[in-house]
């Protein structure tokens, strides 16, 4: 329970923006119960005073009376829904929002140890499930105690030993509700697991579809899903089970109670008084409206458990630390250092080892070194996707430890090897943390680039839409929309992760052309793979086993008898 | 009227016989209690009415038998309502079942250009909710049709046997409000696929949002994602809002039938039974009561109803969309004659020719997308000749966009081309079916991507599931793949090794760890035809070299190899380079005469020359 609390407080926390409308439902609520009792009241006085007394007009008044009740029933049980409703979806949508900033701002090794279907179906089909029930459930779990309330007074008033006897009834009913609560919510959390799971599954066979074709493994992958699929039914079987007794126990009670009643009125028990004609029937028609919120309250105690189950799930996902950020620092300034970093992915094994570097404003770095020196490292660490072992990274003389991310980010940007491409247009695609860049500028940079001769012709030119993951471009063309990206950005720091390997060498001429014109429009490090690239740049550092093995301007390199002036030599034949 | 549940129905609900049959005869022994239960009132009633100066003893007795009556029933329905209500649910939860695995198994063997035209979201969406929403028609369907029938039945009947006139009375708006609500439900049905269309795009949006995270870990564009996601969270936030307000409207149109029917039983009822000469009594009265509000429920249930109908109409569309889709190629592959290894084996003649190409003409269709690739306007692929032969080993290069990764795709059967153009031991490709066809190939794709279980399985499941279909067919034992590929210093790196599991697509792999786990992965399948499509290019020289050298050196001779790379060292050992520009072969010959006549390629290659050496003068220091 106290988890039911900590997961209904997350969701009053979402739903507080829309409390105008919660406490415009609530506000309406005692009208609703005043309304719901008056009928069988105006009814027991109908046939008492009217019918049985034989008063005409007593009866007509009682007729419009009733009426009235009901037009103000139609017109008033709409509007309370709408708003309530309307709150839910609402409060959903909060939800599903908290979820996506939650999870798009998650560390990498989150996304390496769960599939991304999971996290699609909890912010999909989890959020679905808590559906506009939690909402609409809570709030009408209050109107109902306030109609068991009214209808408590309204028999108390004429017969306070009936209505002793009737609530009696209520912790007998309550109790039968919580045994069923009980034994659900297991089984309802199972629900949402073996959801998530399929979900998962649905998500990788579908987007592997050509692995799953070519190597013919449609078959075992499909037991797979199935032996999920055969626990999902069994399991919903399950509880449907549970929730068809709660339903139907509830409903058998409430004419069992009337059958006790009439009982008690042929033994005198209560207190010798006989009812009125109108009494007995007004107390059926009550007695219904009593059950009828216990059995409303039974399904919703029962959708209820599916709802926590699926916040609970949804929990997990915020629970989920995001990665530290303590910095909240702004920077001012370019100056971009590494001093003596030390850093290693396990404890015990370093990748890199007292690495300084410097990038002056406007200044240009190439880092250099055979696979597996450590150079994505180096740009890991220079974007903070892994916190530095020893040393420091600087920027304007400020760790960027200390910087807010958001800051940091503003001011350098990344190109990786494997460039993030989305669904949308390729100007949308480059123009993507500039939405009002135009048009224009985007061309030029694409010109300088001679990225613009092959978006012409794409069959709509800057605006073809990419598909997610630019699946529909070759890797060279999504490196070289990255690149573009990169070039309209405010940030005035770029690095650059040279992906040779993707590209072919008529593409690569292209990117070291553009290189060269990127580095006189900003501050330039660039992970090269090979040597042609980085001619002109200020400083090379040659890292070999995550060390600096040399550093030094081309030419004082080339002057030095070390490594570098041997690949040079090379190059020169 | 609701094809598509027809449809599903005729489909499914053959073989629920023996549950609904048990469920139905619960729920009629439930409905018989419950309208029995107002006679026993009416008869309580009519003892009360007489009872001003206290009850006599025989009254007492009736009382009692009332009483007892009352709460006997009150058990039976208990009982059989659960019966009820659990026989009717199991059936339809097995029909979602069958229903979900049909549908799983169309969304997997959707061909390329069809399955384009959903996102893989929607996809997903459809396998979920659209599922789920079509099992309700079966659940709460049945269950909610039989038992609103037959209430009303079992409480007309009483009704109009204790006043016919009273009863036509109360139930005359009935068809006025029906005309109105039939009117009303016809544009809700719209709103209804709006909102399943609306989820399909938000979950594919959400997806979406997710993939990007690495772009947004180092880009400032997380405000721009999530204002992306927003707007598509709004339009769902809309639909779902607009579709409520005429539920809710549907619901109280639908309640309010069943007070008005009170009100005119209190107003025309009510003066009925006044009166000495009143030709209805106090008792009937009542009872008339009870049953019009036992008739409420289900008319209630009515809207209910009808909206789950609409949306699983619009979910049942959606489903058999994908699954029509489905079928349609399912239908196209039936008709190819040769559907089997041996079948397509029995045309080999004795020549060494496995491929055979004659004038292929391949362009993309006008909207510049197929098969996952757009290409540039007018971009076409033109080979007037070509032959893949038996123990041959073919190398492609050319620069980007110049038709390579197009023409493997042909040659493998991904991408259908006209009659004509292709043959397989003479076969034309579109007499074979797309199966058996992939049987004989072994693809290593240049975009690696490998599933989310350990790569021990990710192995394992290739060994257990693509069988030797026959003795021509050749695979390298897991040992020898595993020393091909040069995986082994990696995994030693990690701490699970074979063990490792991966992430979504293997994101915890570098790019050459996944394109050599690709390639693993290709040797262990048995295949006549090797395809390794650029899977090199993110691998280093040092690692290069020795895993061609160990591939060479583990072929099948028999085996026929098509090698796609920009490096040309990896292609130097094939019997045949083609160079490719344009959609074009434009040059073929060996390494060495190739570097004798054309300059792009001498240029490149020289080139390439002089990186390899600097990174073994690296790799030495």
């Amino acid at each position: 329970m106290a988890s039911d609390r900590k997961l209904t407080e997350f969701f009053i926390r979402e739903a507080r923006k829309h409390r105008r409308k919660y406490v415009l439902a609530f506000g309406l609520m005692p009208l609703t119960a005043i309304v719901a009792v008056s009928g069988p009241k105006i009814l027991q006085l109908a046939i008492d005073n009217g019918i049985i007394a034989n008063d005409v007009h007593y009866l007509t008044r009682m007729s419009l009376a009733f009426f009235a009740v009901f037009i103000a029933r139609i017109l008033l049980e709409p509007c309370v829904q709408i708003v309530l409703q309307s709150a839910g979806i609402r409060t959903l949508r909060e939800i599903r929002a908290t979820i996506v900033r939650h999870v798009s701002s998650l560390g990498r090794n989150v996304f390496e140890r769960q599939p991304l279907g999971v996290f699609v179906s909890r912010a999909t089909a989890d959020v679905e499930a808590i559906g506009e029930t939690l909402a609409t459930s809570l709030m009408t779990i209050v109107t109902d105690l306030f109609a068991i309330v009214a209808i408590f007074l309204v028999i108390a008033h004429k017969n306070p030993q009936l209505a002793v006897l009737t609530f009696i009834l209520v912790p007998i009913v309550a109790g039968i509700i919580n045994w069923f609560r009980i034994r659900l919510r297991p089984l309802h959390e199972r629900i949402r697991t073996i959801n998530g799971r399929i979900a998962g599954q649905l998500n990788e066979t579908i987007s592997m579809r050509f692995e799953v074709a070519n190597f013919h493994l449609a078959e075992g992958l499909a037991q797979d899903f199935e032996e999920n699929n055969r626990a999902y039914r069994d399991t919903s079987i399950q509880s449907v089970s549970y929730d068809a007794c709660t339903f139907s126990v509830i409903e058998g009670l409430s004419h069992v109670s009337v059958g006790l009643v009439l009982m008690l009125i042929s033994g005198s028990w209560l207190l010798g008084q006989t009812m009125t004609v109108g009494e007995v029937a007004m107390y059926i028609l009550l007695l219904n409206q009593l059950f009828e919120p216990f059995k409303q309250l039974g399904q919703r105690f029962t959708t209820l458990q599916a709802t926590f189950a699926a916040l609970k799930k949804i929990d997990d996902i915020l629970s989920i630390p995001l990665p530290a950020d303590t910095g909240d620092r702004s920077v001012d300034g370019l100056d971009l250092g590494m001093q003596a970093v030390t850093f290693g992915y396990a404890p015990d094994r370093n990748v890199l080892n007292d690495v300084s570097l410097r990038v002056p404003a406007g200044g240009s770095l190439a880092i250099v070194g055979p696979t597996g020196s450590g150079k994505t490292t180096i740009v890991r660490l220079l974007t903070r996707q892994y916190e530095v072992g020893a040393g420091a990274i600087t920027l304007a003389d400020t760790d960027i430890r200390e910087i807010a991310r958001e800051e940091l980010k503003q001011a350098m940007v990344l190109v990786p090897q494997e460039p993030a491409i989305f669904n949308g247009s390729i100007l949308e695609n480059i123009a993507i943390d500039r939405p009002n860049i135009g048009l224009d500028r985007v061309i030029d940079v694409c010109e300088k680039l001679t990225a613009h001769t092959f978006i012409l012709e794409m069959p709509d030119g800057y605006h073809t839409m990419l598909e997610t993951d630019g699946t529909n471009l070759s890797m060279g063309q999504r490196q070289l929309i990255a690149l573009a990206r990169a070039l309209v950005s405010d940030a005035q720091i770029l690095i650059f992760d040279e992906s040779t390997a993707n590209i072919d060498t008529e593409t690569e001429r292209m990117i070291q052309h553009a290189l060269d014109f990127v580095m006189t429009q900003k501050s330039t490090i660039i992970i090269a793979h090979r040597l042609s690239t980085i001619r002109h740049v200020n400083e090379i550092v040659v890292i070999r086993n995550g060390s600096v093995d040399d550093r030094g301007t081309h030419d004082e390199l080339l002057a030095r008898d070390g490594l570098y002036r041997k690949m040079y030599a090379l190059q020169t034949p | 009227m609701l094809p598509f549940t027809k449809r599903f129905l005729r489909e499914y609900l053959p073989g629920t016989g023996r549950w609904y049959f048990g469920g139905l005869t619960f729920l009629l022994i439930t409905v018989v209690a419950t309208t029995t239960i107002p006679l026993w009132v009416k008869r309580a009633v009519a003892i009360l009415k007489n009872s001003s100066d206290g009850l006599a003893d025989d009254q007492r007795q009736a009382l009692l038998v009332a009483g007892w009556a009352i709460i006997l029933l009150g058990l039976v329905l208990a009982l059989c309502r659960s019966l009820s209500r659990i026989l009717i649910f199991i059936p339809g939860r097995r029909v979602e079942a069958r229903l979900r695995r049909a549908y799983y198994d169309a969304a997997v063997v959707l061909p390329a250009h069809r399955a384009a035209e959903f996102t893989t979201g929607d996809l997903i969406s459809r396998g979920i909710s659209d599922v789920s929403a079509s099992r309700v028609l079966l659940s709460m369907g049945v269950l909610h049709i039989v038992n609103s029938s037959l209430l009303l039945m079992f409480c007309l009947y009483h009704l109009l046997s204790m006043s016919p006139l009273l009863t036509l009375i109360c139930v005359l708006p009935a068809p006025l409000m029906q005309l109105a609500i039939r009117h009303f439900s016809k544009s809700m049905i719209h709103q209804a696929r709006a909102v399943q269309t609306q989820l399909g795009q938000l979950s594919e949006k959400i997806r979406e949002t997710f993939r990007a995270h690495m772009l947004i870990t180092i880009y400032p564009v997380y405000d721009q994602m999530i204002a992306r996601f927003m707007s598509t969270n709004d339009a769902y936030r809309n639909a779902s809002e607009e579709y409520m307000r005429g539920r809710v409207y549907l619901f109280t149109m639908i309640a309010s039938l069943g007070g008005f029917a009170k009100v005119i039983l209190l107003m025309v009822g009510g003066r009925m039974a006044l009166g000495d000469s009143a030709r209805l009594s106090v008792e009937e009265f009542v009872a008339f009561g009870s049953y019009i509000t036992l008739i409420q429920d289900p008319l209630r249930l009515g809207g209910f109803l009808m909206s789950m109908f609409q949306r699983g109409e619009a979910a049942l569309e959606r489903i058999y969309g994908v699954r029509d889709a489905a079928d349609e190629y399912r239908a196209a592959q039936a008709d190819r004659n040769v559907a089997s290894t041996q079948a397509l084996h029995a045309h080999e003649d004795g020549t060494d020719v496995s491929i055979a190409v004659t004038n292929l003409a391949y362009a993309y269709p006008a909207n510049g997308s197929s098969n996952g690739t757009t290409y540039a306007r007018g971009f076409a692929l033109s080979i007037p000749s070509l032959e893949i032969r038996r123990g041959r080993r073919y190398g492609f290069f050319g620069p980007v966009g110049c038709g390579k990764s197009t023409l493997l795709n042909i040659l493998n059967g991904s991408l259908a081309v006209p009659r004509g153009m292709c043959t397989f031991h003479g076969v034309d490709y579109n007499d074979v079916t797309d199966e058996t066809l992939a049987r004989e190939f072994s693809i290593a794709p240049q975009e690696s991507r490998h599933f989310a279980m350990s790569i021990r399985e990710n192995i394992d499941q290739v060994v257990r599931h693509a069988a030797q279909p026959s003795d021509a067919h050749h695979a390298l034992a897991f040992e020898q793949a595993y020393t091909v590929s040069q995986l082994e210093p990696d995994l030693a790196e990690f701490n699970d090794g074979l063990d490792t599991l991966l992430g979504e697509n293997g994101i915890n792999l570098s790019g050459g760890q996944k394109q050599r786990l690709s390639i693993l992965r290709a040797l262990v399948k048995p295949h006549r035809i090797l395809m390794l499509d650029d899977i090199l290019s993110s691998i280093d020289h040092h690692t290069e070299t020795a895993i061609l050298q160990h591939l060479y050196a583990n072929l099948n001779p028999d085996d026929s190899v098509i090698f796609v790379s920009h490096r040309i060292s990896a292609l130097i050992p094939c019997d045949e380079i083609l160079i490719m520009d344009q959609g074009q072969i434009v040059q073929r010959g060996t390494h060495a005469e190739l570097l004798a006549s054309h300059a792009v390629y001498r240029r490149t290659y020289n080139h390439q020359i002089i990186e390899q050496q600097i990174e073994e003068l690296n790799d030495g220091q």
